[in-house]
């Protein structure tokens, strides 16, 4: 049973260093390169979305907080950001919240194609947080 | 990042990381030359990629886009297995062409 808690400013290169963080941190589950890939890769979907769509380019604080139990591990990414009014169009796949740039959408579906499970709870004007589980080593 | 032509083909290799961060660094890059050279196809050599994430798959949709319309394709070289499954979800891979072999002659 191991704990942590990251926080760290909303700045884009911060999205390297949350994925490194996790990787670190779940190596005491020796997960595969696969799943190691997998868990870094939604992290970085759900970090980003807190720097770029939860705070907009502005400054604020991104949390980072993962529990493992057991083979398991949790993550939950969250900021106090703009928050999302619909969580259920913002989960289909292909929608995205910004016009500008090129935003491929797919941030929710990769979390969910690459986690077992995701939860997304949110509030306009208060910011919003995403829960991600996995068990490492299921698929043998 | 290292750029060449080869065969009316632009040939950038990403290096690192390619997330939210790195990635308008690579779209100004081939957009740039593209407008430049005149050239319309574009192969992204992934070999010194560590990581791609849906920014990357975002940016690459971009570059489809802009190379379409000026009859040109697009290319994926070099991409490591994790590259392509994020590759494969975003069902992008039925719009680029993957070459899965990686040709070491090409490498300047």
């Amino acid at each position: 049973m191991n704990r942590m808690r990251l926080e760290f400013l909303s700045a884009s290169q911060n999205e390297r260093f949350a994925r490194g963080v996790i990787s670190a941190f779940l190596l005491e589950l020796d997960p595969t390169l696969s799943e190691l890939s997998e868990v870094k890769t939604a992290v970085s979907e759900a970090v980003t979305n807190a720097v770029i769509h939860g705070y907009r380019g502005r400054s604020g604080t991104v949390v980072m907080e993962s529990c493992i139990s057991g083979s398991s591990v949790t993550i939950t990414v969250s900021d106090k950001g703009c928050g999302i009014a619909d969580i259920e169009q913002a989960m289909e796949a292909l929608y995205s919240g910004s016009d500008d740039e090129e935003r491929s959408g797919l941030g929710f579906t990769i979390m969910q194609s690459f986690m077992d499970e995701v939860e997304v709870t949110s509030e306009v004007g208060v910011g919003t947080s995403v829960t991600m589980r996995k068990k490492i080593g299921s698929a043998g | 990042m290292k750029t060449l032509i080869e065969s009316g083909t632009l040939v950038i290799f990403p290096e690192g990381d390619i997330d939210q961060h790195s990635v308008g660094r690579i779209r100004g890059e081939a957009d740039r030359l593209l407008l430049n050279t005149g050239i319309r196809n574009i192969a992204f050599d992934m070999s010194r990629t560590s990581f791609m994430d849906s920014a990357g798959i975002g940016m690459i949709i971009g570059r489809c886009r802009k190379v379409a319309a000026l009859g040109g394709k697009i290319y994926i070289r070099g991409a490591s297995p994790e590259v392509l499954r994020i590759i494969g979800l975003s069902g992008l891979g039925n719009i680029v062409n993957i070459e899965e072999e990686h040709n070491e002659q090409n490498e300047a």
